[in-house]
Parts: C-alpha cells; structure tokens; sequence
C-alpha cells in the first residue's frame, strides 16, 4: 500500500500534465487572433507557466517544455520526438490545442532524477 | 540426468547408502574421479577465494548434480576439507533435487552494485552542445537537401530524423545523459510560426542544443536537449 502511494507520488501522470497544460494555454491564448508580435511572448509565457505549475507538483523530475504556435492558414506542420532514457520512470505528454486563428503543440518531457 | 529412469535412481541410491556406510574409502581410482569432477568444477578455488558460504553452497550443489557420478559421496566426504562442510550439506539437497530434473541450470550468478557516491558528471563527460550542434545540422542538411514538403511524406520524414539523429547521438553520449530529441518539419510559407522551450534544469549539468534548415518548400528545426541523471 505505501509502495504504491510512493510509486503513484513519485510517477510521471500523463492525465495530469496534459490538464495542466491546457489550462496555461486558456489562460494565455485563449481566443486571441494570432499576431506576430505577441507569440514570442505567448510561447515563452506558456512555457513558463506549464514549468511553474509542473514545479508546484513537487516531483523529482526535470522538465522540458516546447510550445510552437503555428498561423492557421492551410500549411503542415509535423512534430516528433525520440528520447533516449528510462521508460519506467521517465514521460512525455504532447497537447495539440488550437482556437479560430491558430494552431498550438506543445510537448512535456518529464525526466526522473 | 534428470531424463534417466527411476530404477537407476534407486540403484544409485543404493550404492550411495553401501558407500556411506563404508566411511573411510581407501585411496584409489574414485577419488581420483572425484578431483576430476571436483576440479572441473573448480571447487579448489572457491574455497580459497570465496570467504562467502552461499555461492559456494549454491555452486557447489549444482556442480555435483548435474554430474552423472553418483558413487562417490562418501569420497567426497574423505577428500573435503574443513572449509567445504557447506558444499557437502548443499550435495546432499542438490542431488536429491536434480532426480526431479530440477536445479540443473546453472544458477544465476548475483550481482552486488556498491554505490558509486557519485553527484555529478565526471569530468570531460559533460554533454557537448557544440559537438551535438554538428551532428544536428549535419543529419538534417544531409537528409533534407531538395525534399519537397508534402503532408504524408514529411510525417514519416520526421519520425524517421528524430530516429536517426537520435542513433547518432546515442554513439557519442557520456554516461548517465538522457536524451530528448524533438524534431518538427513545416511547410515554407506566408504563415508565421513560432517554437519556443524551456525547461526545469540544472545548468551545471545539462545543456540543449538546436539547428534549423530550410529550403524552398519546408523547414526544420531538430532541438535535443542532453539531461543528468543523478
């Protein structure tokens, strides 16, 4: 019983993650047209707020947060990832949210100390 | 061993029961059989080398019955020294259980890991941004050189860079590093894009690099991101 608790502690929840990213994207798109000018600002303060909020969680883990925002106007774009590390500790989490005007992926690493 | 048929078994155990009884076994060819057996086994070593009572139990047991020579016990009893009471209380089991066909394998050896106190990277094993830099943009100059974006194509395209630049890291990779390797491919085009990363770790150790490519029809940024495991 405590080993799970200390297991489900101490694991990289995907649920988790993907909810909170959601929510810093509402918070900072939300409806927003895209323009050029403020999505600098926007990615890095997605970023910002997924890491504050990962941090909040109080894990042992590094974070990596990527957050790309795209212009929607009928261009592709793919992303992958390939990670070299330990599967039974270690996560990833990709959101792929959009609104009227734009695209956004963003993608969490979430490495174990 | 284990395949052989139950009358043998009991006549061996016969002969093991007439040979205990006859205790104190004059030298002669058993014996010598039992030093092949035993040496084969090296048994001489481990009760040298081995301050360590178990795997000498466990060897030992497995040693003597997986061999075919049920006469000698009670040799081996004469010939044992002080120091391999252990090996002949394990013979005794062992070769009991080996009749099931059990305990035939050979045992699978225990590993001790002694902790390393290790806080950091050693020295001249830091993950190089430079290094890995090179790698990036000459995996995707090489790869991309003249390819045309096309939605299926490029989908595969870029699972297959991230693969591949990957592999090549892993050759070059200082112990203990986890990589996370992020690749993204888009189309060329009137439309802004924007890619952005942060991350939640210890500057002394870990690093990141990037590189770009583009050409008429798409670009492509490739972000690898090298982290501690402490």
């Amino acid at each position: 019983m405590d080993d799970d608790q200390t297991v489900e502690e101490s694991a990289f929840i995907v649920d988790e993650v993907s909810s909170i990213v959601k929510e810093s994207l509402e918070a900072v798109i939300g409806r927003n047209m895209y323009e050029h000018n403020r999505v600098s600002q926007w990615t890095s303060s997605v970023a910002e707020q997924c890491l504050g909020q990962l941090s909040k969680l109080g894990k042992p883990f590094k974070y990596i947060v990527t957050c790309i925002i795209m212009q929607k106007n009928g261009a592709g774009l793919q992303s992958a990832s390939s990670c070299f590390w330990d599967n039974t500790t270690d996560g990833s989490c990709t959101v792929r949210w959009e609104n009227k005007h734009l695209y956004c992926i963003v993608s969490v690493f979430g490495l174990a100390i | 061993m284990s395949n052989q048929p139950l009358p043998l078994s009991q006549e061996t155990l016969a002969q093991f029961n007439r040979s205990q009884s006859t205790e104190p076994e004059p030298p002669g060819p058993p014996r010598r059989r039992l030093a092949s057996i035993s040496t084969r086994r090296s048994s001489k070593d481990q009760s040298k080398d081995h301050p360590h009572p178990r795997p000498l139990f466990i060897r030992a047991m497995t040693g003597l019955s997986s061999e075919s020579s049920f006469m000698s016990p009670s040799v081996s009893t004469s010939h044992m020294s002080m120091g391999k009471r252990f090996s002949f209380a394990g013979w005794h089991q062992g070769g009991r259980v080996s009749f099931s066909g059990l305990y035939l394998q050979q045992p699978i050896q225990e590993v001790y890991v002694e902790n390393t106190y290790r806080t950091g990277p050693e020295p001249g094993c830091r993950f190089s941004a430079r290094r890995t830099q090179q790698i990036l943009q000459a995996t995707l100059d090489a790869y991309l050189e003249g390819v045309c974006y096309s939605a299926d194509s490029c989908s595969q395209l870029c699972q297959m860079l991230a693969d591949l630049v990957l592999s090549k890291l892993k050759d070059v990779n200082p112990p203990r590093y986890k990589l996370v390797c992020q690749v993204v491919v888009g189309q060329s085009g009137d439309h802004g894009v924007r890619l952005a990363s942060q991350s939640l770790i210890n500057p002394n150790t870990d690093n990141y690099t990037s590189a770009v490519f583009q050409n008429h029809s798409l670009f492509a940024v490739a972000v690898v991101h090298g982290v501690y495991y402490e």
